[in-house]
């Protein structure tokens, strides 16, 4: 009998508060839509890993040290970095460069709206986190879940918890975030400049090669970015090269939800109570707002920054197109143009800015692992 | 502290100047590659 009850005796309350946390990401998910991909296996896994002697952890009893799966799975999939780079396989094949090239001047936005990266680094410095773990939080800002994963589990492993949580948490929160930030720092007029559409025709040729050039490019500045640029860049020829189309349909769709299946469910290994509730956790989802905001600002302010010297404006709201989060932060910028006029359209200009961001925050992050190795 | 500051002002530096590096030399090539390999 007691053996029975010992599961309840012991449970601590730190425990009890992750699994109500575990609650509220499958509710997020579930309910809300946030990202349910990652917040539902998430949120399931919070609550296997927080019972007092569970199974899915490595446990030792009676001497004899039992192997949980979801240690295993850590160690084959996140220590080694391959969940989150096989994720970046399947991204690539979703990805279409076309808009970009259409309009390759939106690449600028995709560096702009870096910003927020590097500015939340010294935040967290300035708050006693060490240069490492400030990377590791800044890297949030890159607004991609797969990357801030394989730089922060690099730069510090001890934070992968809770930089996980705030990095697709605030990824799900871009309706919200990007029209705070982008009316902060925009007059009513400035949102509704309206731009025309020009596009450049692109060739079959070019959406081949841009994948290839982009690999070599990225592996002769920052080879140490190779695994993030070149799986992604990879998936992305699967899908333009033309002849592996049964392949890419597989990386966009199968192996991207199984990978996604065992990431959200691995990753709950870091949502211990021991290791998540504390202080430093709720600085870093602090810190993860700030950066999402400074990206919107910072691209925002770059456009500003453009149309000094442009006869042609901008309208700046595409600067805060240019971080990560595809198709939601485009979206939101069209939505955002529309209600200021209705009869203007710059979808496609955003879009482009968009992709451009998947492009920079890779980079962003392929940058910071080479300044520290 | 005044350490890791001084390192976390360069990685801005380095940062911000090596992604804008990257994408303007990306945006060359894509000039580049729309300009050789034109629509049909």
């Amino acid at each position: 009998m007691e053996t029975l009850i010992q599961g309840i005796t012991s449970i601590t309350l730190g425990q009890i508060a992750m699994m109500l946390i575990g609650g509220i990401l499958m509710y997020l998910g579930i309910k809300k839509e946030y990202e349910p991909t990652l917040l539902v296996p998430m949120g399931l896994g919070s609550i296997l890993v927080n019972f007092p002697g569970t199974g899915v952890l490595t446990q030792t009893v009676g001497g004899t040290k039992a192997e949980g799966v979801l240690d295993v799975l850590f160690k084959a999939g996140i220590t080694t970095e391959l969940f989150p780079l096989l994720i970046f396989i399947g991204i690539g094949a979703m990805i279409d460069f076309g808009p970009l090239l259409q309009n390759p001047f939106m690449l600028l936005f995709g560096a702009a709206a870096q910003f927020g990266i590097f500015f939340v680094i010294i935040v967290a410095v300035l708050f006693g986190f060490d240069i490492k773990e400030a990377a590791s939080i800044g890297i949030i800002g890159a607004a991609d879940g797969p990357t801030a994963i394989f730089v922060s589990n690099q730069l510090a492993e001890n934070l992968l918890g809770p930089i996980t949580v705030a990095a697709y948490s605030y990824m799900a929160l871009v309706p919200i975030i990007q029209p705070a930030a982008i009316k902060a720092v925009t007059t009513k007029k400035e949102r509704q400049i309206r731009m025309t559409y020009k596009a450049e025709s692109v060739s079959k040729q070019t959406k081949i090669l841009f994948p290839i050039i982009v690999t070599i490019l990225a592996g002769f500045i920052a080879p140490i970015s190779l695994p993030l640029v070149g799986f992604l860049m990879f998936g992305n020829l699967l899908r333009e090269c033309g002849v592996l189309d049964r392949l890419s349909n597989t990386a966009q769709n199968e192996l991207v939800n199984i990978v996604s299946i065992l990431l959200g469910l691995t990753i709950s290994v870091k949502l211990q109570a021991d290791q998540f509730l504390n202080l430093q956790t709720l600085m870093i989802i602090a810190f993860g707002l700030v950066a999402f905001v400074m990206d919107s600002i910072g691209g925002v302010l770059f456009a500003k920054l453009l149309n000094v010297f442009r006869k042609e404006k901008i309208n700046p709201m595409i600067g805060a197109a240019g971080i990560s989060a595809f198709p939601m932060s485009s979206r939101v910028i069209q939505k955002m143009a529309s209600e200021e006029d209705p009869k203007n359209f710059v979808l496609m200009y955003a879009v482009g800015a968009n992709v451009s961001g998947q492009i920079g925050s890779v980079i962003a992050g392929g940058l910071l692992l080479s300044f520290f190795m | 502290m005044i350490h890791n500051l001084e390192i976390a002002f360069e990685l801005m530096g380095f940062g911000m100047g090596g992604v804008f590096l990257v994408l303007f030399v990306i945006y060359l090539i894509s000039k580049l590659l729309i300009k050789v390999f034109p629509a049909k």
